[in-house]
């Protein structure tokens, strides 16, 4: 059986025909083409798929997509906004938090959420926080720093696709 | 943020190799740009699902699948006998993409379907007839040693395929292969000197039993991979591995397709750790072969820990006897490790490095590779390093007790250097085993002593240290010098550990220009040199050698064209940031961009430089951790205070990787000393097939590791390098382990130490009437 | 995963006529935390899902006249974790609440779900039945009041009628100087199944020194979430003391059934029961020291 569906995901509106069975996460990535939300176990374990559910981080994979109607979505690709990476985002990539980068769209998402609603938390705190988020390769190091980085405020955003600058200035003296 | 240890060299000279550098790709990963193996997709495409043997070990008498190809959306199944029999080689788990006469452990693959939806093949694999017998299967690795154990496999002979661990370690395995002695599939022996005078020779002996769980590698991204076998009889693949190249081989040879006819394009990996090579490719590829539609097959985690190829489990006797005076006279060492169901485990290996970090007079080490019918084992960053550490190590710090010794004097009294040979005989070039253990000495931690806590929870510290060999195979690049004075690289390695970004950092150096001058480009098959396996830590090993080697090719003819046009001498060339010049005349220069121009209208032709080669050797790879834990001794939670990660980087082309490295496989070294184990049911299924279950560590459970790089020059390396990936992961376990055991007071034995066995052993102990003793075995 | 088919009524009566008419083909879906996941992983076939989202009067926290919390079925881990009434009122539902799986699983996961789940190692439950909370079942029939306590049966299984769900959950008002506290044991610190799970609940008497009133009830070691009466008993009435714990301790591991899985052996267990009971009641009764 067909469902309509309407929603806003990461502030456009899409109207779509699926079916019960399609989580959010498959009708993101397959349906929408939006594959910054990655499935790294479908069971709610590691958090890969995190996605704001009207600004709140759920699992993808455990909602279905009907689930998700009249709903506002915001997947990673939705965090940048006037060109730039959002802070942590930023963090993310001036601390090296990323290894092979398949928990980082996940990662990025939930610890967005949880500093926007603890901005001040111990350590021991933010990794309670960001527990349902697993990652295999950074041991948690970068990425904590990262995030300590936010809660300080010494994060500078960074420019997505900047102006590429000149290489090779025309030089003088040149033969 | 980590303590370089400097090599005394000057390094002032360095452009950009050596300073930390965030990856490359950072800006990609998060925003969600980076393309991983499930992320691709093509028009028409088909989805792919595996059936599984739901039995340990069975007959398989008929497979039916006329009602499955009826079902909706349903285009093609798929069987074992759609490969040729000259292809499959029964004792090599890649080559044995479905299960022919045996499903030999619960799991196997033993058809495929190819439908329009995932939930159409999902549906329709109920549909296939599978006519089972089953048979008695064994799952215990001593038991099926037991001369009247079930055979678990089924006189099919062949070579053992060991292409997997060669990846990860260049020393040659002198195992033999076994057909004839029942489920023992390989046994190895490493002896020296008299081990029973070593032993008589000692003070003190030591010894003990240890076990080490099967444990899954874990990378967060499961095995994905996406054919097209095109109208002119290409196959086109995108996957998913740590080795395109060994996934195109695989497909080649299974399909009997020409490898130039099979591009394969390593997409981004989610991380592999030395466990996503070419197990799933061929599967896609004859679904697509047979369809003629493009077809996608995604693993889900539960396929992963079930059937993927995860780490062994292994038993290990360990017995070490000293003198006095903490002089090693003998090292006696027993390895039994599980294979699973095809033979490839890393049990020569595991077995001798039980004496590769000192000097034992006296030694006899035998290893037996053993089939069961659980799933076969794969290579897992340092595979059977963990293993074999976690008993040496453990017992090496009894001895020190009992010598009343510093664990870390003992060890620098009779730890390996340059031209000491490893068990196998080969001479050591020179390792930084020393170096790694003064640092430990000199480590702040170290030298502070562990105050008890408040709360009466005892606290106790371990250190381990340990090695890995590391792989060292060919590998080429190609440099490009682009129109406007900047430089692409092109590789045929997978982007694994960030070495995209390192090789960057060797041209750029190479080339004197800045970072944002030279961009590197992973090629397809069809389109890259030829680059090794992402695993053994190679990558950055080998291919920053061909990377320098083909800068220097590419410099090589821009000098041509720089003298020519300065009316100067090719050797009197010198360049930096951009430019080239007479030397002594720094003022009259020609830009690269310049160069290039020119190059494109001379009879040079366009600059293009290949670089290849292979590293005259490898070099092994040392690694050192402190621990500090706190135990609950009613519940056996244990908590780490400290972790600190020491390793011998060589020459680090880029700390900020370097340092990522250590972290993730100290961490990595956690969850194998305290939480991960694969657990099996007596039917030989997995009992816990998920991420709640098989536990790997959350941020809540981990402190900071506090990393230590060392850098003892290694002369077969770009600069100095050395393996990176590996090492790290070899002593965590063991050092924790060891921190719990001196926490408690009683010696402990298996990995991983759950709350249950840190609680049972405490109990065993009170009642044998040995608590807060002297850790003995 | 399967396909099946679905519906998000709107009112009470057609979401009960639905699922009583496909009785056992049907489920209701609360946050699907449990349910999407059984039916991914392990092959669980639903042929239709009832989604609750729509319902009126499935939702919220509130306080009635009489004291007592209402707390809806639909109600998310983290808005009852959160939620300043129900930690006044019984602060170990908030504890409970609080530990299932990750903050993503708390905004999706819910009280009703965790109950409706039966799973013996529930976290959310237990505190339910200490407090002797009560749920209100909406039917075709109408509604009634069920304990908590009397709800489960079994694992996976409930005492309801096909077509009947829980709407919300009441919890009587406390009486003065009581305390409570939910603590499970599990390897890891969030992300995990309890292997052990004690909701204690203690009210004193105005000495603050003796014990008027227990209730002790264990997660993941029985069929169901009992009561460890034998370790109730032993504690009404007496003095606080170490001793008396150290035998609540004792009476509540041999009240305990445990057995033996994938997270632990049933011998393990019991000792776990025994450890936590004590470290349950020592804080519940801090707690009632100071509560109001
Ligand atoms: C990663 C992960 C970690 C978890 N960790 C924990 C944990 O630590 N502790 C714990 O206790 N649980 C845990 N869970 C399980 C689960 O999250 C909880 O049980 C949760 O409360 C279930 O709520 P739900 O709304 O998602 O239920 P659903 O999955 O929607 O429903 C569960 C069952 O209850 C029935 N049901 C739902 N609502 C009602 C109702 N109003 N009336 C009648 N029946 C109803 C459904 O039909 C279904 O059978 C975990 C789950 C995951 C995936
Ligand atoms: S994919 Fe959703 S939590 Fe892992
Ligand atoms: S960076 Fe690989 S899992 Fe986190």
């Amino acid at each position: 059986m067909d469902y309509p569906l309407q929603l806003t995901v990461n502030g456009v509106a899409v109207k779509r025909i699926v079916e019960p069975q399609i989580r959010l996460l498959d009708f993101l990535r397959e349906d929408l083409g939006l594959t910054g939300s990655k499935e790294g176990c479908g069971t709610g374990d590691c958090g890969a798929c995190t996605v704001l559910i009207d600004d709140e981080p759920h699992h993808s994979c455990l909602t279905l997509a009907v689930e998700a109607e009249g709903a506002a979505v915001t997947t990673v690709e939705g965090l940048v906004t006037d060109d730039k990476l959002n802070e942590v985002q930023s963090a993310f990539v001036s601390a090296g938090a990323t290894q092979c980068g398949i928990c980082t769209p996940g990662f990025v998402v939930m610890a967005t959420a949880y500093l926007r609603d603890n901005p001040n938390p111990t350590d021991d705190e933010l990794r309670m926080g960001v527990a349902g988020n697993l990652c295999r390769c950074t041991g948690y190091d970068t990425i904590m720093t990262a995030l300590h980085s936010v809660i300080d405020g010494k994060v500078e955003l960074i420019e997505v696709a900047p102006e590429p600058q000149e290489l090779v200035p025309e030089p003088e003296g040149e033969l | 943020m980590a303590k370089v240890v400097e090599r005394p060299q000057e390094k002032t000279a360095l452009r950009v190799a050596n300073k930390p550098v965030s990856r490359i790709d950072g800006v990609e990963n998060v925003t969600g740009a980076t393309k991983f193996g499930a992320d691709f997709s093509l028009p028409g495409m088909l989805w792919g699902a595996i059936l599984r043997s739901p039995h340990a070990h069975a007959r398989i008498r008929n497979i039916e699948y006329a009602k499955a190809l009826e079902a909706p959306g349903v285009v093609t199944v798929a069987t074992a006998a759609d490969f040729a029999e000259d292809v499959v080689e029964p004792t090599s788990r890649p080559h044995n993409v479905f299960a022919g006469d045996f499903a030999l452990f619960l799991g196997e693959p033993v058809a495929a379907i190819a439908a329009v939806t995932k939930e159409d093949a999902e549906a329709a694999l109920e549909l296939i007839e599978v006519d089972y017998e089953p048979l008695p299967h064994v799952l215990d690795p001593e038991d099926a040693m037991k001369p009247d154990a079930p055979a678990i496999r089924h006189g099919d002979g062949g070579d053992i395929d060991r292409t997997e661990m060669s990846f990860h370690s260049s020393v040659a395995s002198s195992a033999e292969d076994l057909d004839e002695s029942g489920n023992v599939s390989s046994q190895v022996q490493f002896s020296r000197g008299d081990i029973e005078e070593g032993l008589a020779e000692a003070d003190v002996v030591k010894e003990g039993r240890f076990t080490a769980a099967m444990v899954h590698q874990t990378y967060l991204e499961p095995h994905a991979a996406l054919a097209h076998y095109t109208p002119s009889g290409d196959m086109k693949m995108w996957v998913t591995s740590q080795g395109q190249f060994y996934v195109r081989d695989t497909v080649a040879r299974l399909l009997k397709l020409p490898a130039h006819k099979v591009i394969v394009q390593g997409t981004a990996i989610g991380g592999g750790f030395g466990g996503k090579m070419t197990l799933l490719a061929p599967i896609p590829a004859i679904l697509s072969k047979k369809a003629r539609r493009p077809v996608k097959v995604v693993w889900s985690r539960s396929e992963e820990l079930v059937a993927a190829n995860p780490a062994p489990y292994s038993v290990i006797d360990v017995k070490i006897g000293a003198k006095r005076d903490g002089t090693l006279t003998a090292l006696q060492g027993r390895v039994i490790m599980d294979t699973g169901a095809y033979p490839g485990s890393p049990m020569s290996t595991a077995t001798m490095l039980l004496g590769s970090c000192y000097v034992f007079p006296n030694m006899e080490l035998e290893g037996f590779e053993v089939l069961t019918n659980k799933v076969s084992v794969g290579a897992y960053r340092a595979p059977g390093a963990p293993n074999s550490a976690h008993a040496v190590e453990n017992v090496m710090n009894w001895v020190a007790q009992a010598l009343g010794m510093d664990p870390v004097e003992f060890r620098l009294r009779n730890a390996i250097k340059e031209g000491d040979r490893w068990p196998n005989g080969q001479p050591l070039p020179d390792v930084g085993g020393v170096e790694v253990l003064e640092a430990i000495k000199n480590h702040q931690v170290w030298n502070t002593p562990l105050e008890q806590g408040s709360n009466g929870k005892p606290r106790g510290r371990g250190m381990a240290i340990g090695c890995w060999s590391g792989g060292a195979g060919g590998s080429a690049a190609t440099i490009k010098l682009e129109a406007d004075g900047s430089f692409s690289v092109l590789v045929g390695t997978i982007n694994l550990t960030g070495s995209t970004t390192s090789i960057a950092q060797v041209a750029a150096e190479e080339l004197r220009v800045p970072l944002e001058y030279v961009s590197v480009h992973q090629g397809d098959t069809n389109e890259a040199p030829y680059g090794p396996v992402a695993g053994g830590s190679q990558v950055t090993y080998t291919v920053s050698l061909s990377a320098a080697a083909a800068a220097h090719e590419v410099l090589r003819q821009m000098k041509g064209i720089a003298a020519q046009r300065l009316g100067a001498d090719v050797d009197d060339i010198e360049f930096d940031d951009g430019k080239m010049w007479a030397q002594g005349d720094p003022e009259r220069y020609v830009t690269y961009r310049r160069i290039s121009d020119e190059a494109v209208g001379s009879t040079n032709g366009p600059i293009i430089g290949t670089g290849h080669g292979k590293p005259a050797r490898g070099n092994p790879g040392f690694a050192g951790t402190i621990a500090d834990v706190e135990v609950d001794t009613e519940t056996g939670l244990v908590t780490i205070l400290n972790l600190v990660g020491v390793q011998d980087a060589g020459f680090a082309i880029n700390p900020l990787s370097v340092e990522g490295q250590i972290q993730g496989g100290t961490i990595q070294g956690v969850g194998y000393a305290l939480l991960e184990e694969i657990v099996y049911d007596e039917d030989g299924s997995v009992r816990n097939p998920g991420l709640l279950d098989y536990r790997l560590p959350t941020a809540a459970d981990v402190p900071n590791v506090d990393t230590v790089i060392v850098e003892k020059h290694n002369p077969y390396g770009w600069k100095g390098t050395r393996i990176v990936g590996e090492p790290s992961i070899v002593p965590p376990g063991a050092a924790i382990t060891s921190a719990i055991s001196d926490a408690l007071g009683i010696p402990l034995h298996n990995m991983p130490l759950t709350p249950e066995r840190i609680v049972m052993a405490l109990r065993d102990a009170r009642s044998n009437g040995r608590s807060n003793g002297e850790p003995t075995s | 995963m399967r396909r099946f088919d679905y519906a998000a009524p709107t009112q009470i009566f057609e979401a009960c006529a639905l699922l009583a008419d496909r009785g056992d083909d049907a489920r209701a879906l609360a946050g699907g935390t449990d349910l999407i996941v059984q039916m991914r992983e392990r092959g669980r076939k639903v042929p239709l899902i009832v989604s609750l989202r729509n319902l009126e009067g499935f939702k919220g926290i509130s306080q009635n006249a009489d004291g007592a919390l209402t707390i809806g079925a639909m109600a998310s881990g983290n808005e009852v974790h959160h939620s300043p009434l129900v930690q006044k009122h019984a602060y170990f539902i908030s504890e409970g609440a609080e530990l299932l799986g990750s903050i993503q699983i708390r905004n999706r996961g819910t009280l009703g779900g965790n109950v409706g789940n039966a799973a013996p190692s529930a976290d959310a439950a237990p505190p339910l039945v200490a407090a002797h909370a009560t749920a209100s079942i909406v039917g075709k029939q109408g509604t009634r009041e069920v304990p908590v306590g009397d709800l489960m049966v079994g694992p996976g299984q409930l005492a309801l009628e096909p077509g009947e769900l829980i709407q919300s959950f009441t919890v009587p008002a406390q009486p003065a100087h009581t305390g409570t506290r939910y603590v499970r044991h599990v390897p890891r610190r969030e992300m995990d199944i309890a292997v052990v799970g004690i909701a204690a609940l203690v009210s004193l008497e105005d000495d603050l020194a003796t014990i008027k009133e227990a209730s002790v009830v264990l997660s993941a070691v029985a069929p169901t979430w009992p009561h460890a009466t034998t370790a109730e008993q032993t504690l009404r009435g007496q003095q606080i003391s170490e001793k008396l714990l150290a035998d609540a301790g004792e009476a509540a591991a041999a009240d305990s059934r445990p057995i033996s899985d994938v997270r632990a052996s049933a011998e393990y267990r019991r000792m776990m029961v025994d450890v936590y009971t004590r470290r349950a009641l020592a804080t519940a009764i801090e707690r009632a020291k100071t509560a109001v």
